[in-house]
């Protein structure tokens, strides 16, 4: 019986890319509810994998990836791509907002495709939304503005703000930092973090930015897991 | 909640991408109004045709072919093979079935334009359209012999009016070289347009027609047998023969009794033809043709969403990052299937609604003109339900089209996950 405040566990995960013999391997992972932990890796070891994985995009060839006691390997697609939408939020590299949509519209996006995250917001939909951007430093001028013309700074605390929106358990951050100057970055991560705090939120922040691990209480080196061993 | 998601995001995207789309719209706007226009003249034109004449039962001629008869005494195409006795005609007209019967003798010609001897009550008996008298827009029908009545084109092109003095001539051709110059005769009333070979004739008396061929022998004028146009006047001018009879029949359900009783007539040999059937033979004859404009006019809608398809193709290509967001952000493969797949419903419901729109506006002002240059009588209609249907296969044949990007986009998705690939 796993403490219930367990909320990702990986035992003996195995994957290796279409057609290659490299692969992850990762024997033991645990990670307990507010204990963001920082990945580190080069690029192109595996790190979006390690997250695709996470998401239940791809499949592991063995082992098992239970997050909050469901095992995502033995799930449906379907039920993956719903689980997805109710308990994760996920930050990409850069270009994280819809074109078409404005800034309000783009947070309120995961609680329109998910009623659960939608119903865990305490007030009305678009003023949660205007809490969480307000929350996050983005004028109220850009909040009906179009997407570009929002700075990158901008708009990477915009998809922080959408992530964090409806209290997902899990915040997955595809190197959200990478595209920042040294300011922004800062400010983009304690803006993160703080709020992830307040929504009992817990992420995963995969960089290969070894300034920025200082700030996590957790710390992996996913080159730990690649196989065979670099 | 997810359906309205959807068809906001749809909505969204659509105009975010107005100014490319537009194009694609256009494209097809144009092409399906002129699906709606070809569909819509086809109609109105062969009903106008059809309706070339109303209201008269039996056309009765000599001998010949239901269409030759149709063709010259209705069309003024092509002449008579050979005329009717007069004592024929007035068999016809004391028959008991027979409610009117009016003669209509053919032959002479203004200027290219037919001349019609008939009676006067022709203008009363005479109809077309849906049961539309003719009317007379300018002056009076005739009474005296040396008088005519223009239809409206012949007025119009030759410019005359009440008063005007004309010269017939022999013969049907637009050139002739015999003509009646020694009995002029006065137009005193112009035929409102009627869209009918009405509008291209010139209607005089038979008495008239009987005048001027006194004293004339094998189509020529017999030198000093040709009393002038005083003296015709003091002779009996009933006529020898008449070309054709216009018959009305008291109750219609004596219509074939009286034409096998007419075609089967021992004392000359006669055609007795119901129009309307002769005018829907013509006109199957010449439908090969707006049938194979209509096929033509259905591969260009189909070239047009085929181009859309295309399009839409390419655009999926530049909106992986989008999927992927979409995705990320608890969008299901299904519904980023039906983002795509609703993106092209939506175009296609645009474009008939602007082709609504173009037909229409086209059709206001191709009508004149068509019924100015061609003859025929062609009015503003709401749309038939041939032309619904034409209308709603539209958008159904790119529900069945829009699976292609839906499912391209439902196997990206699913192919790429979070990280699209360029």
């Amino acid at each position: 019986m796993k403490k219930p405040s367990t909320i990702l566990s990986l035992s003996n995960v195995q994957y290796s890319w279409p057609g290659q013999q490299q692969g992850l391997l990762i024997p033991e992972m645990t990670l307990d509810r507010g204990e963001h932990c920082f990945i580190r890796g080069p690029s192109g070891s595996g790190k979006s994998t390690f997250l695709s994985l996470l998401a239940g995009l791809v499949t592991p060839k063995a082992g098992t990836i239970e997050l909050l006691t469901q095992d995502v390997t033995k799930q449906s697609r379907r039920h993956r791509d719903r689980f997805r939408a109710d308990h994760m939020g996920i930050i990409f590299q850069q270009f994280n907002l819809v074109p078409y949509l404005n800034a309000i519209d783009n947070v309120l996006l995961p609680c329109r495709f998910s009623s659960l995250r939608r119903d865990r917001l305490a007030a009305p939909a678009a003023e949660s939304a205007r809490d969480v951007l307000e929350a996050l430093d983005i004028p109220r001028t850009h909040w009906y503005s179009k997407i570009g013309e929002l700075s990158v700074g901008q708009q990477q605390r915009v998809a922080a703000a959408r992530a964090l929106l409806g209290a997902p358990e899990i915040v997955l951050a595809d190197e959200p930092t990478s595209a920042l100057d040294e300011n922004n970055r800062d400010r983009f991560l304690n803006l993160l973090l703080r709020l992830a705090e307040e929504k009992n939120s817990t992420v995963l922040f995969v960089s290969h930015d070894q300034n920025l691990a200082s700030q996590f209480p957790r710390n992996q080196d996913i080159t730990d897991w690649m196989e065979p061993a670099a | 909640m997810m359906i309205a998601t959807i068809a906001k995001l749809t909505l969204a995207s659509v105009w975010h991408r107005r100014k490319t789309l537009s194009l694609v719209v256009l494209t097809l706007a144009l092409s399906v109004s002129l699906l709606l226009g070809v569909q819509y003249l086809r109609t109105e034109v062969k009903k106008s045709f059809v309706n070339t004449i109303s209201g008269t039962d039996l056309i009765v001629g000599a001998r010949s072919g239901p269409l030759n008869l149709l063709l010259y005494s209705v069309f003024h195409i092509g002449d008579a093979t050979n005329n009717i006795r007069w004592t024929t005609y007035q068999r016809i007209e004391s028959d008991p079935a027979v409610d009117w019967a009016i003669p209509v003798s053919l032959g002479d010609s203004h200027r290219g334009y037919r001349v019609v001897g008939t009676r006067a009550d022709f203008f009363s008996r005479f109809m077309y359209g849906s049961n539309q008298s003719l009317q007379v827009s300018e002056g009076r029908i005739f009474s005296g012999v040396y008088e005519a009545v223009v239809g409206a084109d012949v007025a119009k092109e030759l410019g005359y009016r009440e008063g005007d003095s004309i010269i017939l001539a022999h013969g049907t051709g637009s050139v002739s070289f015999v003509n009646h110059k020694d009995k002029p005769f006065t137009v005193v009333g112009t035929l409102a347009r009627t869209g009918t070979p009405v509008d291209k004739a010139v209607y005089v008396s038979l008495r008239a027609i009987e005048a001027i061929h006194v004293g004339w022998q094998s189509g020529v004028p017999v030198p000093g047998r040709t009393p002038n146009a005083e003296d015709t006047l003091k002779l009996d001018l009933t006529p020898h023969d008449i070309t054709a009879v216009m018959v009305g029949i008291k109750r219609k359900v004596m219509t074939f009794q009286l034409q096998r009783k007419l075609n089967q007539l021992a004392d000359e040999p006669l055609s007795a033809i119901l129009p309307g059937v002769a005018l829907s033979q013509l006109w199957r004859i010449m439908g090969g043709f707006e049938k194979t404009l209509l096929i033509i006019t259905g591969f260009v809608v189909v070239t047009s969403l085929i181009g859309m398809l295309a399009v839409l193709l390419t655009a999926q290509a530049q909106r992986s990052r989008e999927m992927a967001i979409l995705r990320a952000n608890g969008a299901t493969p299904l519904a980023i299937a039906a983002l795509f797949g609703l993106e092209a419903i939506v175009i296609s419901i645009v474009s008939v609604a602007l082709a609504l729109g173009f037909g229409y506006t086209g059709i206001a002002f191709v009508v004149p003109m068509l019924e100015g240059s061609l003859g025929v009588h062609l009015g503003l209609r709401p749309l038939s339900v041939d032309e619904i249907k034409l209308l709603a296969a539209v958008p159904l044949m790119a529900c069945v089209i829009s699976l292609v990007p839906a499912f391209g986009a439902y196997r990206k998705t699913l192919a790429e996950g979070l990280t699209p690939k360029e």
